[in-house]
């Protein structure tokens, strides 16, 4: 039997920390958290972060805060489990079907130009290209997520992709799904049986009750609100209602997007997806980006504002949950897997670095490819930096463009200067779109963030909820 | 004292900002601001030429901000490196495990 010889001394290893209340709370890359008293801290720091034998304990060691008793293995696996996105080729291509639009929501990102100008459709062919690209790319799972501007007033050339889509899927050996993200003004029975016969997962915007959504989503004769939850519901009920099909109907989905109009209502947003029957709810902040940021003024909302309704919200949720009812909320799922060490949480925003050309990559309408669906939308509003080349480029060249060697180096969070050594770093993101667009370089200025305030008060106050044990195990459940 | 309300001067020493720091910040806000650096014997000056409640502080915060970045990534860039390396190759579909 080997005789291991026991280290002489012991390393406490830390990357990130924090004041934390009356402790400091150690985090590692492994994902590791520990909460210590800021006297022992001060002390162990003083002897050069040495432990003696007695300090050394198995949370430690399990956690991987000892240097010399780490386990390869267990700890590069944890590490790998978080950082997904480094791993894997690009899963998720988002296609354009057209820029158009529809409706004008008060937050739009992408400066929709209306309904009426077609040259902003994609056309079959550059959709096919599309679609080949995508499948030249070396992942085995393909996410294909249309959206727009409004996709379906693209329809013909939608369906045709789709059905490409699928006869392609029969001789690969890809795993594939399709998502449509649309507002469902132009939906009808005969395109929603279409979508449904193809497994195709649903998805819509729904910012809340009536005198929200409405303030949010302009639609001609204010027929959003209405329309959602209608298609909504006549989709669950497909859903609930599948027995005996021999295609599989997904539950729709939704997203909100938080701006001034939902101050004071986070409990009625809530509420409105219990009522629609959705399980899940996205809460984000509108984005400063495009229309948005010229519409600042009238939409707008701080960091602290953002982070009283998400609080507000996500108690409710919990209560809810208590009391039977059925309903998660998906930025907690983000930062409670990673905080768990379950996983990435499927973000790439969330993700250090980003997914951005690694993960995610999105077709505009004319065939040009961008490092991600934000990046296109800046290409919208005339900036291109994103850009990474077109449908008729070699795959080679377009994942290892300029602009995603860029976007890589700026969001490995271990080269920012405040996030390398943020005890929150192992549970968050950046995203250098966004750092662009808002500060004028792709790395950002963290100080003074909007998205790294949010993302800090969130981590602050789920850890704070993770402190009641009833809890924890509630948002468990839910990953 | 006519010079401190027209001018004003912020001087980097050398033993805590590197010139790359002051050069870069110089580059980052050449077409914002208003002024001229000039090489002492312990570091560089910057002078200001128009009096304005706050240049000199977006002025220092972005040197401070390039000075974390360059230490920072004296530390990490070899992890930053192989990171960024690692998510290309798998990008590309190199570095699969039959």
């Amino acid at each position: 039997m080997e005789n291991k010889k026991e280290p002489e001394k012991y390393t406490l290893l830390f990357q990130h920390w924090k004041k934390y209340q009356d402790k400091i709370l150690l985090t590692n890359d492994f994902g590791g958290k520990f909460e210590i008293p800021e006297e022992e801290f001060q002390s162990i720091c003083s002897k050069n972060c040495s432990l003696s034998v007695t300090d050394v304990t198995k949370e430690l060691v399990d956690k991987g805060f000892v240097a010399e008793m780490i386990d390869p293995e267990k700890h590069s696996l944890s590490w790998a489990r978080r950082h997904f996105s480094v791993l894997l080729a690009p899963e998720l291509h988002i296609m354009v079907m057209t820029s158009r639009c529809n409706m004008q929501c008060v937050y739009c990102q992408a400066g929709s130009p209306g309904k009426q100008d077609k040259v902003l459709d994609m056309s079959l062919e550059t959709a096919k290209k599309a679609v080949d690209f995508a499948f030249n790319t070396p992942s085995p799972v393909l996410n294909f997520e249309f959206q727009g501007g409004e996709p379906l007033l693209n329809w013909e050339v939608l369906a045709d992709t789709v059905e490409y889509i699928r006869e392609k899927e029969k001789k690969s050996a890809r795993t594939v799904s399709i998502s449509l993200i649309s507002n469902f003004i132009l939906m009808d029975e005969r395109k929603a049986d279409f979508l449904l016969k193809n497994e195709i997962i649903l998805c819509t915007s729904l910012d809340g009750p009536e005198c929200v959504h409405s303030k949010n989503r302009h639609s001609e004769n204010d027929i959003s609100y209405e329309t959602v939850r209608k298609w909504l519901k006549y989709f669950k009920e497909r859903h609930d209602n599948q027995k005996g099909n021999s295609y599989r109907i997904f539950k729709p989905g939704a997203i909100v997007t938080v701006t001034k109009n939902s101050m004071g209502h986070a409990k009625k947003i809530v509420d409105e997806y219990v009522s629609a029957g959705l399980e899940s709810i996205y809460l984000r902040p509108v984005s400063k980006i495009g229309y948005a940021g010229r519409n600042w003024n009238a939409i707008g909302i701080t960091p602290a504002e953002y982070l009283e309704f998400y609080s507000e919200a996500l108690k409710h949720i919990i209560e809810l949950n208590k009391k039977g009812v059925s309903i998660s909320e998906q930025a907690c799922i983000i930062f409670c897997s990673k905080i768990f060490d379950a996983g990435s949480g499927g973000n790439y925003d969330v993700d250090s670095p980003c997914g951005a050309g690694t993960g995610q990559i999105a077709y505009n309408y004319d065939g040009s490819i961008y490092t991600c669906d934000e990046g296109r939308m800046l290409a919208m509003e005339g900036d291109d930096i994103f850009r990474i080349g077109s449908v008729d480029d070699p795959v080679e060249k377009v994942l290892t463009a300029d602009a995603v060697r860029a976007c890589k180096c700026a969001s490995d969070l271990n080269a920012q200067a405040m996030c390398s050594r943020c005890a929150y770093m192992p549970y968050c993101g950046t995203c250098p779109v966004f750092n662009y667009a808002t500060q004028g370089s792709l790395a950002g200025d963290m100080p003074n963030n909007m998205r790294c305030a949010v993302n800090k008060g969130q981590i602050d106050f789920i850890l704070e909820l993770l402190k009641d044990k009833e809890n924890e195990e509630l948002l468990k459940k839910w990953l | 004292m006519a010079l401190e309300i027209t001018e004003r001067r912020i001087f980097f020493d050398s033993s805590v900002y590197s010139t790359e720091a002051v050069n870069m910040t110089a580059f980052i806000l050449e077409d914002k601001i208003d002024f001229v650096t000039e090489k002492k014997e312990n570091g560089i000056e910057v002078t200001f030429k128009h009096f304005s409640e706050n240049e000199p502080e977006i002025f220092a915060n972005e040197a401070l901000n390039q000075q974390c970045r360059i230490d920072v990534s004296k530390v990490s860039s070899g992890l930053t490196k192989l990171i960024v390396s690692k998510a290309l190759v798998s990008a590309v579909g190199g570095g699969k495990q039959e």
